[in-house]
């Protein structure tokens, strides 16, 4: 929808918009128009002056009180004229030399606005990050106005916006909060008591996030947390908003609360939001609000889902020792997704436990597979089951009541975000208390796809949708749906390093490209079940209890679940016989590999 | 500075609605009368000791003086606030002819709105209101400079009363005309005026909270004598008004900064697009607070049973309704079919379970909770327990209620925090102190306590559960700290049989890892039974596709989840009453209970005892309350009664085939090792028991109900094992033959066989259930002394000839434990 109008450049001209039209939201629904807008993502902020229109994209981390401000306040002048200035979308109040606000006028009016805490998608894998920026349009430099607040700020404080920032934490451990502790009892005031890592609050501090804060006007509860959002507004970076270098001398117990809220905005940069698109997936190629490079999509001819389906499964069974039953798994793996909640229960997770590998050169494997995967996927983590990790890393996010912030866990992520739990890295010893919190957030989150976070006084769930995948050599201790023992022949075993070099032989540009593609066309796609295909389940379903009197609920739960995975990877949007006996034959056969395993636990079917 | 600042500003003027707003009010003080007396007269008088200094005062006896007044003080609460006080001021000072001024404060409490901690929008700045909220942090106490008195640096004048307001401000110019000072004052503490002030932070509560926001919070001002009044982690209701405090950088004073300013912006010399000088001052944020002015523990409103200090009655409750949620709840408690549409309405995701189902619905509900003359208090929660096969929905019917009832929590029972269920001690990190942890059982407290995996629970806790489950109380004695916490829960629990499956053979005792005084603390028990059935098997099927296609609620629901739950709630207050009828039907009952348990070798799980009775109570009670009825009704009972019933005997155990083997053989369920409960045994010779079941026998098929062919089989054995011992004594004969037994227990049945037919009958089946005695259940052993013939595996013997043939000695195996 082309239109003559063009966005609104600075807050001003936007509330000008307002207050005579109300079509102008429509402005935001222009593709072209919103390509180019610059993403503050990408863009330095040197180059980014107070006040101009960007874009961040990223997942709602923490949501903050509300705030007051004024929307409109009466300025009185030197001379004693007085006039109305606008406050919406601004942090800072605008004057002329020598005005003051009349903060007691009858005419102000105030009004409230919330702020989000938004950072970067965390565990964006790297060809994302690329590819976003690639598409990035920079904004044009003014020479008049490089020598904006912002810029200097920034130069000041060191490039360490973007989103490589070497911050040296050491694995995964968060020790931000002990730190504050100490600090804020010496008794100096102007000293920042919080840490770079504390503002930046990434739920993976080995992968720190870049944050911002998303100050919205209007619909405060709409975005649940842990969501995907594209934010569009005006950028506000004054340093005055800084409340690190703030003298404040007569509040000190307050202190760390208000520099918690009000970081540096050279660290944390304010955004206030005027539109927003919810995002359905991370996949950047697949996204028609970003400005694509001309050179890609154009010389790859368009194949069938079957056909990439097909050559998927190649790749796979090059990377899980020849075993096809294994590679359709995890294809319906990395394609599953939580579609519906109902009564407490997560209909379509698929949660795969990968076992029985082979040990020899197990450690190469695991992060060999990591990162086949991590090519594919947009965003995804590995996390190492050492006991160290588990006994010193934050997973669920806590409600930190000093600074009152949500101080995020590895576990906060966004939805599709794939996790690897590499469970061959564990080592008998001890695991402490917060080591086993660690693991009952983990099974909380494989069982109900839910995160819970710590309030202290109480524990609340969130719904995430983080497929987790976990690699380990005898059953995994955590509970998963599908338990797949991989069948590795000793010839198979010997090759492997061979095996992952022609993998990565075979994922070309253009395959790798149609893969990622694929993953999330895929994830995104519906599938429906006929009424004639809800008798031959249900009849199904009778025939196996008959048989099997120890078959259940949960089994026909993983049949559908399956079989609807299985159909929408060969690009079906119906369910029909023919996958449906594939689904059965498949866990059927998976069964049988189960009770072969070993020291198999009768007790225990999946 | 800001709109509250510029209220006060305002004060200097002559304020008209202010004036006569406090006039009105010094004359409610004086006038208003409860019980012929005038009321505020006495706490007036208690305001003459010196930390006293504030005023309760009852906003609905100010309603009720006068609707005017009542209504200015909540739209311009904090416009007259201080000429609220100065009429309490004014008024005590009358009453006790105090000689220094003293200043009084005045708290309102029972103001009739309640808001939410969401709902707090600028709109409601000023007005006196109500919210409530947990305290999730307490600031320290500190002084806070109300009135100041300052000295003018230049030339000594002094300053009195510089009104203080959240902020330390300086007199604004000096008032010695000739100096011109406005910035060198100096505060003179001596002669200025503080007050205790405290700032602490509540949080909306879990129930309010939009699925997947972030709690928010806001911050409460507490003054003077409420300060320290509340601790972290409890629910309060604070009464006050909205304000709006400055945020930081206010906070500085202006001089500093300027200098921040300055800092910030050395050498920047251009100016925005606009040319106004962004001078980087963020005075536009604001923070809101609460100024409260009184304090309350929250009471049980939604949700919680009502606490017996707090009584809430169902006019209260319908007070706080609004006319369309009154109006639903009427109509709802006039619905004839309520009790199946609220079961449908609570599970409409569980496939039939119905028992459960109105088990759980009346938990919801409760007993009525009584303290006997002695000060016993007699529980009024009901507990359930549900025992069953994996994937039987015991989980979800947990994890549903808790999903449902706001103070419901879910657990398992193999929890592994430190607290575990019940409670524990640990030290405090910082002060190196003892605290109590709460568990999951004081956590929901006046709520439910959904405790998956109970046999799996620890050792400790069991313990610990015991008392919780009847005394309501939990004790703690350990590392030096004794206490005794309340936990006032209803339990819902979840068990898995021992060996993953119900053995149907077993008893549930034998089937459960539970000690008979936790099991006799449940009310209700249910059995889930994972069966073949095709019906339930195609309606599961049909439930789970659904649910994966996305088809919403197949059943549809009578009522939203929402106007169930208000509905219970608001049932729940109701305190119903044994009528006399019901009083008579309840001991009539009890005593059928009572003489099955003795009279038959009934698979009864216990022995029943008052508490069943207790239990059938509450059960008429929670039925009671669920048709907002005040008394209890014949018909309550019998649906109490029913369930109890369904609840003790529902193990149905699955008929005896005398002679239908293949049958047998696939019905593992009775085995060897069939035990007899030692209630059960001592009745079971008796004839009576025999006489009945005999009657029960289907002739042609020789089906015997489960219950009977115990009763027979235990009869047999006990008669034989005596006839054994004797002979032993004896030292005559080794046993008794095959004939001999029949006949001996025709002779047992002699007087109730009156035709030939009858005494065939009853013939055959002896034969029979020796048969299966013998070749099934392999507790009698048959003795033979010439040919070792080996028996086919129970081959099929339906003539009499056969037997006549084979008239072995049989002998009770002797590992076979009769009890």
């Amino acid at each position: 929808m082309p239109s003559s109008m063009e966005l609104p450049s600075t807050p001003d001209e936007l509330m000008e918009r307002e207050s005579t039209s109300t079509g102008w939201k429509e402005l935001l629904r222009d593709q072209e128009k919103y390509k180019n807008i610059p993403l503050l993502n990408y863009t330095p902020m040197h180059k980014l002056k107070d006040e101009t229109l960007v874009r961040f994209r990223g997942m709602v981390q923490d949501m903050i009180d509300p705030e007051m401000y004024l929307e409109s306040y009466e300025v009185k002048a030197a001379n004693g004229s007085t006039r109305m200035q606008q406050g919406k979308y601004r942090d800072c109040l605008r004057l002329h030399h020598g005005e003051t606000v009349d903060y007691s006028a009858e005419s102000n009016v105030h009004s409230t606005r919330r702020t989000l805490f938004v950072v970067s998608i965390p565990g964006l894998n790297e060809w994302v990050k690329e590819h976003e920026k690639q598409c990035n349009v920079e904004p044009h430099m003014d020479s008049s106005l490089t020598s904006g607040v912002a810029r200097k700020r920034a130069a000041d404080e060191g490039d360490n916006i973007e989103m490589d920032v070497d911050i040296p934490s050491e694995a995964c451990k968060r020790q931000c909060t002990t730190q504050l502790k100490d600090v804020s009892s010496s008794g100096e005031q102007t000293a920042p008591v919080l840490s770079t890592e504390y503002f930046l609050n990434s739920p993976l501090p080995s992968r720190p996030s870049m944050a911002c804060m998303v100050k919205i006007y209007e619909d405060f509860d709409a975005i649940p947390l842990n969501t995907i959002v594209d934010f569009v507004g005006f950028l506000s970076v004054n340093p005055a908003l800084d409340a690190t270098t703030l003298d404040v001398n007569n509040d000190i117990e307050n202190m760390q609360e208000l520099q918690a809220l009000n970081p540096p905005p050279s660290i944390i940069p304010r955004l206030h939001a005027f539109g927003l698109r919810l995002l359905s997936h991370a996949n950047p190629l697949l996204d028609l609000s970003l400005l694509q490079p001309t050179d890609i999509h154009l010389n790859i001819p368009p194949k069938s889902q079957e056909t990439v389906h097909k050559e998927m499964r190649i790749l796979f069974k090059l990377c899980l020792f020849d075993d096809d039953l294994a590679a359709e798994y995890l294809i319906s793996h990395l394609i599953s997704t939580v579609y519906s909640r109902a009564q407490m229960q997560s209909i379509g997770k698929f949660s795969l436990n990968i076992c029985n590998l082979p040990t020899e050169g197990l450690q190469e494997y695991t992060i060999k597979l990591y990162k086949i995967m991590e090519l594919l996927l947009p965003a995804s983590h590995y996390i190492p089951m050492t006991l160290d990790t588990m006994n010193t890393s934050a997973f669920a996010p806590i409600k930190d009541y000093d600074t009152n912030k949500l101080v995020s866990g590895m576990l906060q992520l966004a939805p599709h975000t794939h996790l690897v739990l590499d469970e061959t890295r564990m080592q008998p010893g001890k695991l402490e208390s917060s080591g086993v919190l660690g693991m009952q957030h983990l099974s909380h989150l494989i069982k109900n796809q839910q995160l819970k976070c710590d309030f202290k006084f109480f524990h609340l769930d969130y719904n995430v949708d983080i497929p987790v995948m976990i690699l380990s050599e005898g059953r995994s201790m955590l509970p998963c749906d599908f338990c797949l023992p991989v069948n590795a022949d000793a010839k198979s075993v010997e090759m492997f390093e061979e095996s992952f070099k022609a993998a990565l032989h075979y994922l070309n540009p253009d395959r790798l490209l149609q893969f990622r593609n694929y993953l999330t066309q895929a994830r995104i796609s519906q599938f429906n079940v006929s009424d004639d295909h809800t008798t031959m389940i249900q009849e199904d379903f009778v025939e196996m209890r008959k048989s099997n009197a120890k078959s259940n609920a949960d089994d026909l739960h993983g049949l559908l679940v399956l079989s609807r995975l299985l159909g929408i990877a060969r690009g079906k949007a119906d369910l029909d016989k023919e996958t449906w006996q594939l689904a059965t034959e498949f866990e059927t056969k998976r069964r049988q590999r189960l009770q072969a395993l070993p020291k198999s636990s009768a007790q225990t079917h999946t | 500075m800001d709109v509250a600042d510029a209220q006060i500003g305002q004060l200097r003027v002559k304020d008209e609605v202010g004036i006569r707003t406090q006039k009105l009010f010094q004359d409610f003080l004086e006038e208003f009368k409860e019980d012929g007396e005038i009321k505020y007269t006495r706490p007036a008088a208690n305001l003459e000791s010196p930390d006293r200094c504030t005023l309760e005062v009852s906003f609905e006896d100010v309603e009720k003086y006068d609707q005017n007044l009542a209504t200015a003080i909540i739209e311009e609460y904090y416009h007259v606030y201080p000429f609220l006080c100065q009429s309490v001021s004014n008024y005590v000072k009358d009453r006790i002819g105090l000689k220094t001024n003293k200043d009084c404060y005045v708290a309102f409490t029972e103001v009739p709105t309640r808001h939410k901690v969401r709902d707090l929008t600028t709109s409601k700045i000023g007005t006196l209101i109500r919210i409530s909220g947990q305290v999730v942090r307490t600031h320290p106490v500190h002084p806070e400079l109300v009135s100041g008195t300052f000295m003018c640096l230049d030339c000594q004048t002094e300053i009195r009363n510089v009104e203080q307001q959240f902020k330390f401000t300086n007199p604004t110019i000096c008032r010695n005309p000739v100096c011109s000072n406005r910035r060198r004052f100096m505060l003179d503490v001596e002669k200025s005026l503080f007050l205790d002030f405290q700032k602490i932070r509540i949080q909306e509560t879990q129930a309010e909270l939009p699925r997947g926001c972030i709690p928010r919070s806001v911050e409460i001002i507490l003054r003077s004598e409420l300060v320290e009044t509340v601790q972290a982690g409890d629910r309060y209701d604070f009464t006050g008004t909205l304000i709006v405090v400055p945020d930081v950088s206010v906070l500085a004073t202006p001089g500093t900064k300027a200098d921040n300013g300055s800092r910030h912006k050395a050498g920047e010399g251009s100016e925005g697009i606009t040319g106004l000088k962004a001078l980087g001052v963020r005075e536009l944020n604001y923070r809101m607070a609460f100024l409260a002015c009184s304090v309350q523990a929250t009471t049980a409103r939604f949700g919680g049973t009502d606490l017996p200090m707090s009584e809430v009655t169902a006019e209260d409750m319908k007070k706080q309704m609004t006319d369309a949620e009154w109006h639903k709840i009427y109509e709802m408690s006039k619905d004839r079919n309520l009790y199946s549409n609220l079961i449908t309405s609570l599970f409409p995701s569980i496939y039939g379970n119905d028992e459960v189902k109105r088990g759980i619905l009346l938990q919801l509900f409760g007993g009525v909770a009584k303290t006997t003359m002695e000060k016993t208090s007699l529980r009024g929660d009901i507990n359930v327990c549900i025992v069953g096969d994996p994937s039987t929905a015991k989980s979800q019917f947990l994890k549903q209620v808790a999903d449902f009832s706001p103070r419901a929590i879910y657990t398992s029972g193999k929890a592994s925090s430190a607290a575990g269920l019940t409670a524990a001690v640990v030290r405090d990190e910082e002060s190196f102190d003892f605290v109590i942890e709460a568990g999951a059982l004081m956590l929901a407290d006046n709520g439910i306590c959904c405790i998956d995996e109970f046999d799996k629970m620890d050792q400790r806790d069991q313990v610990a559960i015991h008392e919780a489950m009847e005394q309501q109380t939990i004790s703690i004695a350990r590392a030096g700290v004794r206490a005794t916490l309340n936990a006032r829960t209803s339990i819902l629990a979840a068990a898995n049989p021992i060996n993953g499956r119900y053995d149907r053979s077993k008893s549930l005792q034998q089937n459960i890892q539970l000690s008979a005084p936790i099991m006799s603390r449940f009310d209700l028990f249910f059995i889930l039974v994972d069966e073949c059935n095709e019906v339930v098997d195609y309606a599961i099927a049909r439930k789970i596709v659904d649910l994966h296609s996305n088809i919403e609620e197949s059943v549809e629901r009578a009522y939203t989840r929402e106007e169930v739950l208000r509905y219970v709630t608001f049932a729940r207050q109701f305190k119903p009453v044994i009528g006399q009828e019901a009083g008579k039907i309840l001991v009539e009952n009890y005593g059928h209970l009572r003489q099955r348990d003795t009279g038959t070798a009934g698979r009864s799980t216990w022995r029943i005892t008052v508490r069943q009775l207790e239990s059938m109570i509450r059960l008429s009670e929670a039925m009671a309350k669920l048709e907002c009825s005040n008394r209890v009704m014949e018909r309550h009972v019998k649906e109490a009664f029913r369930l109890l019933n369904k609840s003790i005997i529902r193990v149905e155990q699955p008929d005896i085939h005398l002679d239908d083997d293949e049958e047998l053989d696939v019905d593992d369920g009775i085995q060897s090792d069939i035990d007899m409960e030692n209630n059960g045994a001592a009745a079971n010779t008796d004839a009576g028991a025999a006489d009945q079941s005999g009657g029960g026998v289907q002739k042609k098929k020789f089906t015997l109900s489960f219950e009977d062919y115990k009763n027979l089989s235990t009869m047999l054995v006990l008669h034989m094992r005596g006839e054994e011992a004797r002979c032993e004594v004896e030292g005559t004969d080794t046993g008794m033959k095959r004939s001999d037994v029949v006949t001996w227990y025709l002779e047992q049945v002699a007087e109730q066989i009156e035709s030939e037919d009858e005494l065939i009958s009853r013939k055959n089946l002896i034969e029979k259930l020796i048969d299966r005695l013998i070749y099934h259940d392999q507790v009698i052993i048959p003795l033979k002394t010439s040919d070792l013939k080996p028996f086919g595996k129970s081959p099929k013997r339906g003539s009499d000839e056969d037997k006549e043939e084979e008239d072995p000695l049989l002998v009770v195996h002797p590992n076979y434990i009769v009890e």
